[in-house]
């Protein structure tokens, strides 16, 4: 089943008097538990399917499916719950709250939801041991390297089983050696959860890494690999 | 919720200078309020209890036409039989008594006072067993005696009085007056008693000479010019007012001390509309500084804010973690402000300041002769408290609003 | 050519329009409050020295020695030669000009009724230098000399239910101890800019209040008026002298400021704006501190950048420093400005004292009209200028303290 259907989705942005077409009638469909990264150079409009998708933006034309439900049906408040259920984030800049510990920028994301005390307790811990974090739960992000640090954002990705995973150039502040590290426990992950993981990102490494490559060039795609 | 709060907490301490600096704004501020306030009311205490102890009494009862004329002080307009009115009043838990207020001219002579001299004066003739149950002179001789009941020719000054004309126990003065029916009478009066009366405008004018002696001397037949009430503290004057008015004949009016003492009211009025406006700007500063550093905040963790959003985080719960860090500044500075006015303020209500030397030359309004106190206020603590906190709260609200009506991914490429 | 300094501190300004705004406002609104307070005091003073100098006391007064002494008794009998001592202070270097006046308590007969008044008996020639009487006079004119007329205030007027053309017989203690009385038409109605005149005082020609009080070519006091450019107390310790040297005559010359306390404790008052308009900057100022520190670590990667290309320490302060003075001299400049609209609006409406100056007894106009004293604002200005921009010293030095590399590594 299509966890994902993208149909002829199309998102245009005015500068000033021009308008830009960022997506132009695009169209891919992505199932459950895929690896999948998109990737093109600056201005292809990787980061604007990915955050149509995450529905933190608006499309223009067409439509996007996830479970079947059209996300252009669904009003601010219903997009803010889905988020809060069913989607997670990880961000170049891993925009972890500075002032709050490793455990609690993990933790936080579950009490967002209807979950006893014990509970998220329980998962957080368990999800940081799998990330590597063991022992660092108390240390705030001042304290953590560029790599201990995006574990952090993975974990909290990860915290409340999403079913998706959107990650916009996780890797683009790490040095190769620990960009490589998470690359393999991302893929840990997604094998161990079937979470479906996509990427939107220029680095060979995580291409290489991806069980599908799609390429998008000036807001459309121009090709899309199945690997392994 | 919990999770809020505490986020909240933990995020005043990421820019602690900032949230200082604006809490110490919000601190003087609030320090200032109350201080001024502790003044303010401390002043209107002892001057309404220097009124109503001295001055006015709670009620007076004067005769219809008096209180157009008051004035110039008219003998015609008088209370024709005090002693049944008297009966009527002392029913409403109240005590009385009956006062004749006439203008004179004095004139001074040189055996007694090494110069010739005259002046126009206010002589109050008063009952001097009676009196003290409405007024408290009791307490003030300082020279010389009371008066005694009947006594013709005894005069009690009021000691500032006294001493800017340099008078002394034993002189001898004469008052120069028409009488009721127009007739001009002179009577040599002794001067008997010198009383000091915290009431500096009473201090400064006063002249009490026995009311019999009055009587005989302006033709009053016994009438009076009027009837002065105490009431028990916490009354209700208007009520008791209405109540007194209603039982009284025709011809009589009866004046809370509200009326008496307007001019007090009106300087009362107008510094608290001066300082009223002084405190408004200031809190207009206070403000001005948290939304600022609310606003700042906010710029700055612009990205945090997309990705709060785009976590899935509900936007009233991410604009009550702001609101709850503005309150918590505010909170700082409502502290702080308070605990610094509150030490201000122990000086002020214990010892005060001695302005004797300005009050004893100038009528200012207050009935302050010397020490000016400052008072607490439960209310006044309570509202700085809450003004501070909510204030910080509402000036937060409309940036942040502002910042959540973004699109999330603007917030998150924000730079 | 390359950009100068200050150039690039003013385009920085505009990089966060709104954040610049913001501070400025903070001390506009503090300099707008000062200079609206200043001006009100300075009116309330300027207007209390006019009161008291055309009305009260002159800019010199002479009086009798032991007049003050026994100022209370009213001693008409303590008074000076009217002619010699106008004549002696008149010669003095810097005095421009000398009247005479008689104060002195009356009681108006009116209906069988005693009514407390204040007698002035004045040269309505020689007074005209002090008094305008024709900018006050309201109804009628002003009394002639040799006649019975006089001229009273509005209010009293009022009370008494008194008008134009009715008698009033004046009753006083004369400066021989002895009583005397004397009828006079009422030609003149005055308003008074003190309430406390208009509701109180009487003026009829000096020759008959002589006449009156038994005071023939005598008076109680000459008020003098001085020149520009000189000072009233060298004046009056000047015409002192000249009366003891010339008449043999101890007098009580002194001026107008030494003589009235309301004036020092407006001096008070003024002091204790001074310290809270410096409160008020200072928490203006806290604005634009918080601002100029959220500006510094929000550039901070620009701030390594220049570290690296060779501008550091000083120059780097010099820069926030200059972004600083900038804004406060637009805030203060509006502020200034918006306050100066305030008192110039004021002045034309004017500010009713009338209610609450209903029972207070100072010399002070029921109604003030501020001024425009561009002195004053002048002194805002640079004062809201000079404060604000020393605020942003210490975050401005604790910019260039920051290491290039690590600002450099800075998102």
């Amino acid at each position: 089943m299509s966890i994902i259907r993208i149909e002829k989705v199309s998102r245009n942005y005015k500068t000033g008097a021009t308008l830009v077409k960022a997506l132009k009638k695009v169209s891919l469909t992505i199932e459950a538990g895929e690896f999948l990264s998109i990737a093109g150079p600056s201005g292809s409009g990787k980061t604007t399917l990915l955050n149509l998708i995450g529905c933190i933006d608006e499309l223009d034309e067409g439509e996007i499916f996830i479970n079947d439900t059209a996300i252009s049906s669904m009003d601010k408040i219903e997009k803010t719950a889905f988020r809060r259920n069913n989607l997670g984030f990880i961000f170049q800049t891993y925009n972890l709250i500075p002032v709050l510990s490793a455990y609690e920028n993990v933790s936080f994301v579950l009490s967002l939801l209807d979950i006893s005390e014990r509970e998220i307790k329980r998962r957080t811990y368990e999800v940081l041991m799998e990330v590597g974090l063991e022992g660092m739960e108390d240390r705030r992000p001042s304290k953590l390297s560029g790599g201990q640090q995006q574990r952090v954002a993975i974990a909290r990705a990860l915290v409340k089983n999403p079913q998706i995973i959107l990650a916009d150039e996780p890797t683009a502040n790490l040095d190769s050696k620990t960009g490589a590290e998470i690359l393999k426990l991302m893929k840990r992950m997604n094998e161990k959860y079937h979470t479906t993981f996509l990427f939107s990102t220029h680095d060979q490494m995580i291409m290489d890494y991806a069980s599908r490559l799609v390429q998008l060039h000036d807001g459309a795609i121009v090709s899309d690999e199945r690997r392994r | 919720m919990k999770f809020i709060l505490q986020l909240a907490v933990k995020n005043l301490s990421r820019y602690k200078r900032r949230t200082i600096i604006t809490a110490v704004a919000i601190a003087v501020g609030l320090m200032m309020y109350i201080i001024v306030d502790s003044i303010l009311r401390g002043a209107s205490l002892e001057s309404m209890r220097n009124l109503r102890w001295y001055e006015t009494a709670s009620l007076r009862v004067y005769a219809e036409g008096y209180w157009e004329d008051r004035a110039f002080l008219p003998l015609e307009n008088s209370i024709e039989d005090p002693a049944s009115i008297m009966s009527l009043v002392e029913g409403e838990q109240g005590v009385a008594t009956v006062r004749t207020t006439f203008a004179a001219e004095m004139i001074l002579y040189s055996d007694d006072f090494g110069e010739n001299g005259n002046m126009n004066v206010k002589v109050t003739a008063i009952d001097p067993t009676q009196d003290f149950e409405v007024y408290r002179f009791e307490d003030t001789l300082v020279e010389g005696r009371f008066l005694e009941p009947g006594e013709m020719d005894g005069l009690l000054l009021g000691s500032w009085f006294a001493e800017d004309i340099g008078a002394e126990v034993g002189y001898w003065v004469t008052l120069l007056t028409r009488g009721k029916g127009g007739f001009y009478e002179a009577f040599d009066m002794q001067i008997v008693g010198i009383v000091n009366c915290p009431n500096p405008n009473v201090n400064r004018t006063l002249i009490m000479m026995d009311i019999a002696a009055a009587d005989t001397y302006l033709g009053m037949e016994n009438s009076v010019t009027s009837i002065d009430i105490l009431l028990p503290e916490k009354t209700d004057l208007e009520l008791a007012k209405v109540a007194i008015q209603a039982k009284l004949p025709e011809g009589l009016e009866v004046f809370t001390w509200k009326d008496l003492a307007q001019d007090y009211l009106a300087i009362v009025g107008a510094k608290q509309g001066g300082t009223g406006m002084i405190l408004f700007l200031v809190f207009i500063i206070a403000a001005v500084g948290v939304s600022n550093t609310m606003l700042m905040a906010m710029y700055e963790r612009m990205r945090e804010l997309g990705m709060m959003r785009a976590l899935g985080m509900r936007d009233r719960d991410i604009l009550l973690s702001f609101l709850f860090e503005a309150g918590g500044i505010g909170l700082i500075g409502s502290v702080v402000g308070i605990a610094l006015g509150s030490l201000v303020n122990i000086y002020l209500v214990n010892t005060g300041f001695d302005f004797g030397f300005m009050f004893r030359n100038m009528d200012i309004g207050f009935r302050i002769s010397s020490v000016m106190r400052g008072a607490w206020s439960l209310s006044t603590i309570l509202k700085a408290f809450s003004a501070g906190i909510f204030l910080s709260m509402l000036v937060a609200v409309l940036p942040i609003r502002r910042a959540l009506k973004l699109d999330i991914p603007t917030c998150l490429h924000h730079q | 050519m390359t950009i100068k300094l200050p150039a690039v501190a003013f385009r920085n300004i505009f990089r966060n329009l709104r954040r610049s705004i913001l501070c400025a406002v903070a001390i506009a609104v503090s300099a707008m409050a000062i200079m609206a307070l200043l001006s009100l005091l300075e009116t309330m003073e300027t207007d209390m020295a006019t009161n008291l100098t055309s009305y009260y006391t002159g800019e010199v007064r002479i009086r009798h020695a032991e007049y003050e002494k026994y100022e209370r008794y009213n001693p008409l009998h303590l008074s000076l030669d009217t002619e010699a001592v106008i004549s002696v202070a008149s010669d003095v270097g810097g005095v421009k000009a000398a009247t005479a006046r008689i104060n002195f308590p009356a009681n108006l007969y009116i209906d069988g009724q005693n009514n407390g008044a204040m007698g002035v008996g004045v040269d309505f020639a020689t007074e005209q230098a002090f008094i305008d009487f024709s900018a006050i006079v309201d109804e009628g004119r002003i009394p002639k000399p040799g006649a019975n007329e006089l001229l009273m205030g509005k209010f009293l007027a009022h009370d008494l239910g008194l008008s134009l053309g009715d008698k009033v017989t004046m009753l006083t203690s004369t400066a021989l101890r002895g009583s005397n009385a004397m009828t006079f038409t009422i030609v003149g109605i005055a308003s008074f800019p003190v309430g406390g005149l208009s509701a109180k005082t009487v003026y009829i020609p000096i020759d008959r209040a002589q006449y009156l009080l038994r005071m023939e070519g005598k008076t109680q006091e000459v008020l003098l008026l001085t020149e520009d450019g000189y000072r009233e107390r060298d004046v009056a310790q000047a015409v002192e002298t000249a009366l003891e040297e010339y008449l043999s005559l101890e007098t009580e010359t002194r001026a107008w400021k030494d003589l009235n306390m309301m004036y020092s404790f407006l001096s008070i008052a003024k002091f204790i704006y001074y310290v809270m308009g410096a409160i008020f900057f200072v928490l203006g100022s806290t604005v634009i501190i918080n601002t100029t520190m959220m500006v510094i670590y929000e550039r901070i990667r620009e701030i390594g950048t220049l570290g690296a290309l060779g501008m550091q320490g000083k120059e780097l302060t010099r820069l926030f420093l200059l972004e600083g003075t900038f804004i406060s001299i637009a805030g203060s400049t509006l502020g200034t400005l918006v306050g100066v609209l305030i008192v110039f609006i004021l002045s034309k409406t004017g500010i009713n004292f009338t209610e609450a100056m209903s029972g207070v007894d100072m010399e002070i106009s029921s109604i003030l009209f501020p001024r425009v004293n561009w002195f004053t604002a002048l002194y805002v200005w640079i004062y809201a200028i000079i404060i604000s921009s020393l605020s942003t010293l210490i975050p401005s030095r604790k910019a260039s303290k920051i290491q290039i590399v690590e600002a450099l590594r800075y998102v």
